[in-house]
């Protein structure tokens, strides 16, 4: 079985960079806006729909192909906001009534994909498919390596600006303690608006990467929502690097799990691992308790 | 802030109570002969069957297809008359290829519609869902595609004018074994009734012939990532894989067994009949079994006029409509009475060829087609026929240069 250790560590790492691109724009409005926002899987979605739209059944090339789908990934997360949630806690909706609202917007958004292009699963037939190159024993797609890439770089990007950037600092300030912020005369809404736009736009980079990868169908944002949503759990609801590095962990660990055990039990593994932070370590790895308290 | 936290609450306990509404096993739908309906019923008056098939979720391709067979045979039945002078009236459900979703549908469609016949599903998974349901109702069950070796058992009202993968998945094995000289098979299954019932079939008529499972696999339905499963594969020294996919899941693995420079033939079922898969570059190659359907050109032209495509299940669906219709004009719309004839169908000109049906309510006899993806599009490769004429040769004649005489076992 060690012949095979570099490839399933390799196959943990695609899959773990779309993980955590999901996780950590989960954490990010997890941390902002005190709810789980389960309607990221319709971003994800968004922005593969997207990308097959212009890409395969228009024609255009792919920079303004991907410009649209981050569009409509940025667009359809912040829609989320502004016509469901906003409204809602404008009337101090709980938390609970938020998640539900956001299993609703998830579903409605799977439907709405299944109306405007049927339910059949789509190809983006863009890259030719070829053998991968060998790189320490891996076989990995030069697409596979970009997908890695694209997600350490974005991630970075996401680092450098919530711990460098004015807006981001700002953020975090209202991730630790959202009354006192308000407080200190911080328009807690300009920055919600911000959070789902930034957020929805990781999703959007997330769906584009799957539907180049594998396949786009309506389903999709909520297999990926909940794999982000436990990924998010290992490294700590409301911290955005243990999200990335929750994802990262849980693509491998549940590729390593099956490369020993039948395959059958992949979402088993991944349950597990959430059952096992949820009971024992319900902080996650870089959760900190001021981060998650309840308002 | 109260108030909405109630609602919440009774917004969950409803979406629980529909979840969960396929467990209450119905009781007084019980549709006994003297207050059936139907027969009673006015001119111009619908009679109504169900439909229930994967019409979202995965193999959607395949369902809406044969939705729309379903509804063009429906229509010829009407033009040509009817049921006795009263239209046929056709209510789809979507079974989505998962037991929850059909169980559901199946539950709708007896208790609620009080349909006397359920025309699918297409999944296996589907028809075993709401087959109890229905058997204990008197509902005819009558499905156009479901394969899995144990609906054979699924009661007396349950028919099916689709193969057994009891047979389909012996075939594969003989096929892999005897023609394409393969020694050592590595098998990725899709969990479910299906992929495990053909899987079963194939793994023991694939040892028994004297070849080694290298490998067994299996991945659930939802999966989109294949990778690790094929990495498995490839470290092993299997020179075949035997993979039994849905479209979805059959696209995704196809392209990573490429990717991951897996060069092995890839022998496959009926479900990866899809069109949907054949386009695809990184399709080049697959080899799928399928029952033999000698469809004219004619019949094709009609289902695309229809909308559809002609794909696996639609023709069996057509038949059914017009095997239904038949027995209905003869004997009426009571369920027990439409089991009873459907028992009786024997050689029924079909357009797949005849339909006959067993004592357990499956087609009594299948015959196969290999197909292979070439240029984007399946043909055929060799057909049942020959397997046949090449399985009473004397061993070892009919089978390639590298496979060896050990071939003569499957002489029984």
């Amino acid at each position: 079985m060690l012949n095979i250790l570099p490839q399933l560590i390799a196959n943990g790492l695609i899959i773990g960079a779309v993980y955590a691109l999901v996780a950590a724009g989960f954490s990010l409005l997890f941390s902002t806006n005190r709810h789980l926002h389960f309607g990221h899987g319709a971003a994800i979605t968004a922005g593969a729909y997207a990308l097959y739209f212009t890409l395969t059944e228009r024609r255009m090339p792919i920079s303004s192909a991907i410009i649209i789908a981050l569009l409509a990934a940025v667009l359809v997360g912040w829609l989320c906001f502004v016509l469901v949630y906003y409204p809602l806690k404008k009337k101090h909706a709980s938390a609970v009534v938020l998640l539900i609202a956001g299993i609703g917007l998830l579903i409605f958004f799977e439907n709405l994909f299944v109306l405007l292009f049927g339910t059949d699963v789509k190809v983006v037939d863009y890259i030719a498919v070829t053998k991968g190159l060998t790189i320490l024993g891996a076989v990995i797609t030069k697409l596979q390596l970009f997908m890695i890439a694209v997600s350490l770089a974005l991630l970075y990007g996401l680092f450098l600006f919530l711990y460098k950037n004015k807006y981001g600092i700002t953020m975090r300030a209202i991730a630790n303690n959202p009354e006192l912020a308000v407080l200190i005369g911080i328009d807690k809404t300009k920055f919600y608006h911000l959070s789902f736009v930034i957020g929805s736009f990781l999703a959007g980079v997330a769906g584009i990467l799957i539907a180049l990868e594998r396949n786009v169908e309506p389903i999709m944002g909520t297999g990926l929502m909940v794999e982000g949503f436990i990924s998010a759990v290992i490294g700590g609801v409301a911290s955005v690097p243990g999200g990335i590095l929750g994802g990262f962990i849980l693509g491998i660990v549940e590729n390593l799990g099956i490369g020993f055990l039948p395959s059958g039990f992949k979402g088993a593994i991944a349950f597990t691992i959430l059952f096992i932070f949820l009971i024992f370590k319900p902080m996650g790895l870089f959760g900190i308790r001021k981060g998650t308290r309840g308002d | 802030m109260k108030k909405f936290g109630l609602l919440c609450a009774g917004i969950a306990l409803v979406a629980l109570a529909a979840g969960c509404s396929h467990l209450q096993q119905p009781t007084s739908d019980q549709p006994d002969d003297s207050q059936k309906p139907p027969a009673k019923q006015a001119e111009g008056e619908p009679i109504k069957i169900g439909f229930i098939g994967p019409l979202t979720g995965d193999v959607a391709n395949l369902g809406q297809d044969t939705l729309k067979a379903t509804q063009l045979a429906i229509a010829e039945v009407n033009a040509e008359g009817g049921i006795s002078g009263k239209p046929l009236e056709l209510i789809a459900e979507d079974g989505a290829c998962n037991a929850k979703a059909s169980a559901e549908a199946g539950n709708k469609l007896i208790n609620l519609d009080k349909i006397p016949v359920i025309l699918g599903g297409l999944c296996s998974g589907e028809t075993n869902a709401f087959a109890p349901t229905a058997e204990q109702n008197k509902v005819v069950v009558l499905s156009p595609c479901s394969s899995a070796p144990n609906i054979t058992q699924a009661g007396d009202y349950i028919f099916r004018t689709y193969p057994s993968d009891t047979f389909q998945g012996k075939f594969a094995a003989e096929y892999a074994y005897n023609t394409l000289g393969k020694k050592q098979a590595a098998v990725l299954a899709v969990l479910g009734d299906y992929g495990q019932g053909i899987k079963n079939t194939f793994m023991g008529r694939f040892k028994e012939l004297g070849g080694t499972i290298v490998l067994a696999e299996d991945y659930n339905q939802e999966s989109r990532d294949l990778r690790t499963e094929l990495t498995k594969i490839k470290a092993g020294n299997a020179d075949m894989i035997y993979f039994i996919a849905y479209t979805e899941a059959g696209i995704v693995g196809l392209k990573q067994a490429k990717e991951l420079g897996l060069t092995i033939p890839v022998l496959s079922g009926d479900a990866l009949d899809d069109p949907k898969v054949h386009e695809n570059s990184f399709a080049e190659g697959l080899m799928y079994t399928v029952p033999s359907a000698p469809l004219t050109e004619e019949w094709k032209q009609k289902v695309i006029a229809a909308g559809g495509n002609p794909t696996l299940c639609t023709p069996y669906a057509y038949n059914n409509v017009k095997i239904i219709a038949d027995i209905m004009n003869r004997v009426g719309t009571d369920a027990t009475a439409i089991k009873d004839e459907l028992y009786k169908v024997k050689d029924y000109p079909g357009v797949s060829g005849p339909v006959t049906i067993d004592e357990n309510g499956d087609l009594a006899t299948a015959t196969y087609d290999v197909k292979i993806v070439k240029n984007g599009k399946a043909e055929v490769m060799k057909t049942d026929a020959d397997q046949e004429a090449g399985d009473q040769k004397p061993a070892g004649d009919d089978v390639n240069d590298d496979a060896n005489t050990d071939a003569g076992e499957d002489a029984e």
